[in-house]
């Protein structure tokens, strides 16, 4: 037996030695693995009310955001989730086609250019693309939760943009563990700031912010949320959550709102924490879009409105009832607050209650005169009033931001708000539609067309576009909620319901493309997003509705 | 005599012969040994063939003539032998032993007087036969023996007569009566042939085609799908025994030939009264016999003790032998995709997880049972296929189509059987070591014997790998373009897997007729989980830290026993325990995971079957009964248990001379906290030639919901849904087996073709039912349509080529988009050249899977591929040195690849396959 198991034994050893490390393949044989996503697709007829509506397919589930490219707005930027991406796509044809050159590539680890791959730092993840600002037909600011940044891109091709990185002087660099101390060429700016919200801080539940990264209250900045330009700053709004992130208990530390200065004059970005206020802090829980607004009545003052959507929870399901609970709800109020760029101070806010507002930048009207959002647990919209950010009175006066909810005398008693808690804009549910106890609303995007007559938004859940007549001529201050009516409710793609599966659902961001239907452009002007089961983006023309 | 005069007999033959060397080690030698039973090549009657004269026969005659009884003292029977002939007098035989000596009872067929039957002591053995019948000869005997297996295989089991199992003797879970036999070593035919019951009528997988020398080699165009034993069956041409013999591996023509040579022509003077003193044996049997293997159909019935379950002869199996493939590295995963109707779903390399489609089902619809006890975890719902070792594998039995009958809930897609290795017989120890890509090394070493009267088998396998491969990330297409990643080309990391496991099995004779035994088998793996590689990033968010560790044990204590009160049955109390720990530190969504989920099983089956004649029709009726609680308790669940318990009733309806077989069947499920389900089946056999069979079978199937679709904790993003309601499938299909032992210059044309249908209510899938959350909820209707075939055939005595293929549409009713994640069509073709137990075997392999859909619209597929794998075996023990100086009873080394030309190769859309990936492997047998 001995002498046998010794043979098998060195049998063993010879496959260990000969077998060890043998070398493989890396799978390079055949080029890598191709998954295919089937071209446009065009829906039209009963379901949708003889509108059609066509949809190009997109690399990735759940597309985040879009934006037309400034000034001639006739190339739409996308961003695409997976593989974090932009894309550009001509809006003109039916479906709108990809123009980025083949092929386009996946946002790079080094996202930054600063040598470290950035999904080596906590939380170890790949960059989830939140928002697309196009600055101009060279320029795209993404921003990046996980990796904290703003990537600087070319629309056009997708790739990076280098620009010029650096920390001011005034400022501690040991605030900006991410940016270097001398001007740097990198790729994109970190927004993984040590914050320290002040003694007494506390999280939205009222506990005391730990202290993270400086000695008392302090934490880096988390969930990089929405860009927006004006005055030569980049506001970048840090949702900054703490513990359970996606859970039903999320902690929502202090929000926050970055301020870059961002000069373009040589032709690259050049972007570094302003050093006077790199950081402002908001009232609110929950900062998850910064919009730049100016207004025609004081076209002097801009001013950058900060969606702060309060604390967001997932409905716990209750297993008492047969149905499946779902949705979220909100268990901290929700308000816009009001930033004056030339100060970059928080001057106003316009309280909307414990509304759960959604996580789009807010839609303008082309007059400027209301400021739209919908809501993340319900099928509502909330919009204020602009012209009361008129009676602002200077920052310099401000101690405290004013409330523009009619009680304040420091702004004359205006009250902002035009659609808020229990006033809110509520869109019809579709018949057949989502299923009330698992998916109750979530109005995912909001914009006006072009001749500011009509505000449409989309509803996840119910997989429908609301058309609402708008009439602001004349109105006072704030508008009355009698000028706003739904006109129609089309059903743009399938409810999210079991019933659904297989079929196009989810309609996210909205965004219609500046100019006349007709006249500036032959193709639609409507273009949203579609989640699942892959993503899509989809066309329509807004006059067909 | 000709072959036409000793045709009815010749084709019922019953056995294959088994030479031994002798009882096992430790256990005293029998006087003499029983190795065949045969039908008499003359006419009516029974030899038992023996090493030698029996020296002590008593004979007790039944009043009325319908039974015969035997006693034969100081003998053992080394084979399990039940003959059923057809066209015989006798309904049965049964062989039962006792501690020192064995009876040997014939039934007769109703109306039957076999009372005057004379019982001859030849110098091998004993004949029995009627009065009228011409006297035992030599001459009769060989044509028997030599036209057997022609005569009597059936399509699915022409198998090569070789020194190693090359055929299932059984299943261990209840089987209808299956209508091959094989002759086993001696050591296996010892044991109790009720621990295995036969498999149901099947097509292996690759062996199928597999020539087999001696006495198989008819004349071109001779159909043999099956022997006929209702005597009207064509003509056969058996080769004479010297080819047979001659074409047998050299010690079982040796073995066969002491066999049939002294075999007396002298009738025994005396019929009835108790046999003279035996001749002298002429030669003794060798010392290590080999195996020596027939397929016999019709047949069957009954073994020595323990009985064998019934086998749905309707049913569309495959068995796999494992020994099959010795010298090409397989996993269990590699010989299950080879599989008509399969698919495999390998979510990484080797050793991470992957789960098994059958016929478009989900994992969780497929049960995969140990040795008959269901692995299914009651919290997930499948099986991961990478946990379950291969080396402690005799055999996979795969059944295709709706199992629910027979297996209780879960088996909408069918049921797969892995059977290990037996215990007992004579003490053989295996031995294998394996090198491979990425730093991956395996070995086993599994040793079977006999101690005392205990019967054992123990076997220790282990398995590592570094999984550091490279591998190319996907290439997205969309819009008329594509989108890449960067880097293109990226390590898998966090992909170490450690795993061991070990197989116990003991068991022993209780009294006359039980048998009982113990197995345990337990498996533990340690294995990063690197997950998606949907992500961008350095590592494209494959996760750096998340790591898992599993543990499973099974334990199952087993009666069978055979002949009580007419019935045959098992018994099986079982207790499985599963322990997952999942740990990621840093998941891309929500807090730190760390969990640990302990599942526990606790459950019962028992099986008994009956045969009988009713009014001309042969019957065999099969009951079941079943029960089980599942418990997991859980640091993130609720500690949840449920109860489940089934009965069932199926008869096996045969008339027409066996030509039509029904087989109804109905079960009575109750799953706890689910209203009870009733599920019917029919399966029906036409058989108008015995090489060409038609059947069909339409079944009820059902799957309540696993605790994770049910209770899983609600995370927020995630959670289970208590509302949901089990998943209901109607399961059609039809076939066709066609088989030839010569066509054209083909030998052992093997074709089994199928179309089946599954329409699934209330499906269960986990999708988006919120802004932010996603639970599985019941989505309606779904169909899966589709066919397969299997063709195999030898091109000539040293190659044989295999090939199957599959294709379905599984979509969805409402929308008519395709179910994702399974390919619509998969073929595999092998080329296998290298005589049977040859010094070399060469294998070459090409595997095409279809575009697998990956998302529920069917618009995002992975796109088709073939890949390519070879290897090349030395059986070094054809070397004399090798074989006498180390006294290796086997040994094999053999190099390969899979995966030849590098292609990247995914299942789903993020989880990377490796590229090329060569071994070498080394087995060894003493």
């Amino acid at each position: 037996m001995k002498a046998r198991l010794r043979v098998a034994l060195m049998g063993v050893a010879l496959a260990l030695a000969l077998g060890a490390d043998c070398g493989g393949g890396d799978g390079s044989g055949g080029g890598p693995s191709r998954l295919s996503r089937e071209g446009g697709r065009e829906s039209g007829g009963r379901g949708n009310g003889g509108v059609r509506i066509d949809c190009t397919p997109l690399p990735g589930e759940f597309p985040p955001a879009l934006d037309f490219l400034p000034p001639a707005f006739d190339r739409l930027a996308v961003a695409n989730f997976t593989p974090s991406s932009l894309l550009a796509f001509d809006p003109e044809p039916r479906p709108a086609e990809i123009t980025t050159p083949a092929p386009p590539p996946a946002i790079p680890p080094d996202s930054d250019g600063d040598g470290v791959a950035d999904d080596s730092l906590p939380p170890f993840a790949p960059p989830f693309l939140d928002g697309v600002l196009a600055v101009d037909a060279d320029l795209a600011l993404l921003t990046a939760s996980a990796y904290e940044e703003v990537i600087f891109a070319d629309p056009a091709t997708g790739l990076l943009v280098e620009g010029t990185v650096s920390i001011p002087a005034a400022l501690d660099p040991s605030d900006y563990p991410f940016l270097p101390v001398g001007p740097e060429t990198r790729t994109a700016v970190s927004t993984r700031v040590c914050l320290q919200p002040g003694s007494g801080a506390v999280d939205h539940r009222g506990d005391p912010v730990p202290s993270v990264c400086a000695a008392g209250p302090s934490f880096f900045s988390s969930f990089t949320s929405g860009a927006a330009l004006a005055g030569g700053h980049l506001f970048v709004s840090m949702s900054n959550l703490g513990s359970g992130a996606g859970t039903n208990d999320t902690q929502y530390l202090p929000g926050s709102v970055l301020v870059y200065d961002l000069d373009r004059s040589s032709g690259r970005p050049v972007v570094s924490p302003n050093p006077d206020r790199p950081v402002i802090f908001t009232e609110y829980y929950n900062p998850t879009h910064v919009t730049a607004v100016t207004l025609p009545s004081v076209p002097d003052r801009p001013f950058v409105l900060v969606t702060s959507s309060g604390g967001l929870q997932i409905t716990p399901d209750d297993p008492s009832t047969p149905e499946l609970e779902g949705g979220g709800f909100a268990d901290s109020e929700a308000a816009i607050e009001v930033i004056d760029v030339a100060a970059l101070q928080q001057v106003a806010t316009i309280p909307l209650g414990t509304v759960g507002l959604s996580f789009d930048r807010l839609s303008v009207d082309a007059t400027s005169r209301v400021a739209f959002t919908g809501s993340a647990i319900s099928r509502s919209l909330y919009g204020i009033d602009l012209e009361a950010l008129g009676s602002i009175p200077p920052a310099a006066g401000l101690t405290m931001p004013v409330v523009l909810d009619g009680s304040d005398s420091r702004a004359g008693n205006v009250d902002a708000r035009v659609f808020f808690e229990g006033q809110a804009l509520e869109i019809p549910p579709r018949r057949s539609g989502a299923p009330a106890e698992s998916c109750p609303g979530f109005t995912s995007g909001t914009a006006f067309t072009d001749d500011g007559l009509t505000l449409l938004a989309t509803e996840f859940c119910d997989g429908t576009i609301a058309e609402i007549a708008v009439e602001l001529l004349g109105a006072p201050v704030p508008v009355p909620t009698e000028r706003f009516s739904v006109e129609s409710v089309l059903n743009a793609v399938a409810p999210v319901s079991p019933d659904s599966i297989g079929r196009s659902q989810a309609p996210g961001a909205l965004r219609v493309r500046p100019g006349v239907p007709g006249t500036d452009f032959d193709g639609p002007d409507v273009f949203f997003l579609v989640g699942v089961p892959e993503g899509e983006l989809c066309a329509l023309r807004s006059r067909a509705l | 005599m000709t072959s036409r005069d000793a045709r009815p007999a010749f084709a019922a033959f019953v056995l294959a012969v088994v030479l031994a060397s002798g009882p096992a080690a430790g256990a005293a030698p029998p006087a003499r040994a029983l190795v065949a039973v045969a039908e008499t090549a003359t006419g009516p009657g029974i030899h038992l063939l023996a090493d030698g004269a029996f020296p002590d026969v008593d004979v007790r005659r039944a009043p009325g003539g319908g039974s015969l009884e035997i006693l034969l003292r100081g003998v053992k029977p080394q084979v399990a032998v039940r003959t059923y002939p057809a066209s015989a007098p006798l309904a049965r035989i049964r062989l039962r032993p006792t501690a020192d000596d064995l009876r040997v009872v014939l039934e007769a067929r109703p109306g039957t007087d076999i009372s005057d039957w004379r019982v001859e002591s030849i110098d091998r053995g004993l004949l029995l036969a009627p009065p009228t019948s011409p006297t035992w000869a030599r001459r009769s005997l060989a044509p028997s023996l030599a036209a057997a297996p022609t005569a009597s295989e059936s399509p699915s089991s022409r198998q090569p007569v070789s020194g190693r199992s090359s055929r299932p003797v059984a299943s261990a879970q209840p089987a209808r009566p299956a209508r091959e036999v094989r002759a086993t070593t001696v050591a296996e035919a010892a044991a109790p042939a009720t621990r295995a019951p036969e498999p149901a009528r099947s097509m292996p997988t690759h062996p199928v085609g597999s020539p087999t020398p001696g006495a198989d080699d008819p004349a071109p165009g001779t159909p043999s799908l099956a022997a006929d034993t209702r005597g009207g069956g064509q003509p056969l041409e058996p080769a004479p025994v010297s080819q047979a013999v001659a074409q047998a591996p050299a010690p079982a023509s040796q073995a066969v030939a002491q066999a049939l040579a002294p075999v007396s022509e002298t009738p025994a003077p005396d019929a009835d009264a108790q046999t003279a003193a035996p001749p002298p044996v002429a030669r003794d049997v060798p010392a290590s016999p080999p195996e020596v293997t027939r397929t016999l159909d019709p047949v069957v019935a009954e073994a020595v003790a323990p009985a064998e379950l019934p086998e749905d002869p309707s049913a569309f199996t495959t068995v796999i032998e494992v020994d099959d493939y010795r010298g090409e590295r397989k996993t269990i995963e590699d010989l299950l995709s080879t599989v008509p109707g399969v698919q495999v779903r390998r979510l990484g390399g080797r050793g991470q997880p992957s789960e098994v489609s059958i016929r478009g089902s989900t994992s969780s619809q497929v049960v995969i049972q140990l040795d008959g006890v269901r692995l299914n975890s009651a919290q997930s719902g499948g099986v991961d296929l990478s946990t379950l070792p291969i080396d402690a594998l005799e055999r996979v039995e795969v059944s295709r189509g709706g199992g629910s009958l027979q297996a209780g809930g879960d088996a909408i897609g069918g049921v797969i059987n892995l059977v290990t290795r037996r215990a007992g017989g004579k003490p053989t120890t295996r031995v294998t070591a394996e090198g491979e890509s990425f730093g991956t090394f395996s070995g086993s070493i599994f040793r079977s014997g006999t101690l005392h009267a205990f019967e054992y088998a123990a076997g220790y396998n282990g398995f590592i790998t570094d999984g550091d491969w490279d591998f190319l990330r996907p290439v997205i297409e969309f819009a008329g373009t594509e989108i890449t990643f960067d880097p293109p080309t990226i390590e898998r990391i966090n992909n170490d897997v450690e795993r061991h496991g070990a197989l116990v099995k003991v068991g022993r004779d209780i009294g006359d007729h039980v048998y009982l035994s113990f197995t345990n088998d337990f498996a533990y793996v340690d294995r990063g989980t690197p997950g998606l590689d949907s992500g961008g990033g350095e590592f494209g968010g494959q996760r750096t830290d998340a790591r898992e560790e599993r543990l499973r044990n099974l334990a199952t204590l087993g009666a069978d026993w055979g002949g009580v009160f007419g019935f045959d049955g098992r018994l099986q109390v079982y207790h499985r325990y599963e322990r997952t720990q999942f740990e990621d530190p840093f998941p891309n969504l929500g807090p730190p995971i760390d969990t640990d989920n302990r599942n526990s099983a606790f459950g019962t089956e028992f099986s008994a079957h009956r045969p009988f004649d009713f009014w001309g029709t042969q019957h065999d009726v099969l009951l079941l009964l079943d029960a089980r609680q599942d418990r997991l308790e859980s640091d993130e669940f609720i500690d949840t248990d449920r109860v489940a318990f089934g009965v069932a009733i199926q008869d096996d309806i045969a008339f027409w001379e066996r030509r039509v077989r029904i087989i109804p069947g109905l079960r009575f499920d109750r799953t706890e906290g689910f209203d009870s389900e009733w599920i019917p089946r029919v399966g029906v056999v036409f058989e108008p030639w015995r090489w060409l069979r038609f059947k069909g079978n339409a079944e009820r199937s059902y799957r309540p919901p696993n605790f994770d679709e049910l209770f899983f904790p609600d995370k927020g993003f995630i959670r289970g849904n208590p509302g949901l309601q089990p998943e209901v499938a109607n399961n059609y299909d039809a076939g066709v087996e066609l088989g030839f032992d010569r066509l054209g210059p083909f030998r052992n044309v093997r074709l089994e073709a199928a179309w089946f249908r599954n329409d699934i209510e209330d499906s269960i899938v986990f999708v988006l039912v919120s802004p932010f959350t996603v639970a599985p909820v019941n989505t309606g209707a779904a169909t899966v349509e589709g066919y397969e075939a299997q063709l195999s055939f030898g091109l000539t005595d040293w190659a044989r080529l295999t090939a199957s293929f599959t294709e379905f549409d599984a979509t969805r009713d409402a929308t008519g988009t395709p179910l994702p994640g399974r390919a619509d069509r998969q073929g595999d073709l092998r080329l296998e050249l290298g005589r049977p137990e040859g010094f070399w075997k060469l294998v070459g392999e090409v595997h095409h899977v279809g575009e697998i859909p990956v998302s529920p619209t069917g618009r995002s597929v992975v796109a088709d591929r073939t890949t390519y794998d070879a290897s090349l075996a030395f059986r070094l023990s054809h070397i004399r040195w090798v074989r006498e100086r180390l006294r290796l009873r086997d040994l094999i080394v053999s190099v390969g690849g899979t995966n030849l030309t590098d292609q990247a190769v995914r299942d789903a859309a993020f989880f990377p396959q490796p590229g090329r990936l060569l071994f070498i492997r080394a087995e060894a047998g003493f």
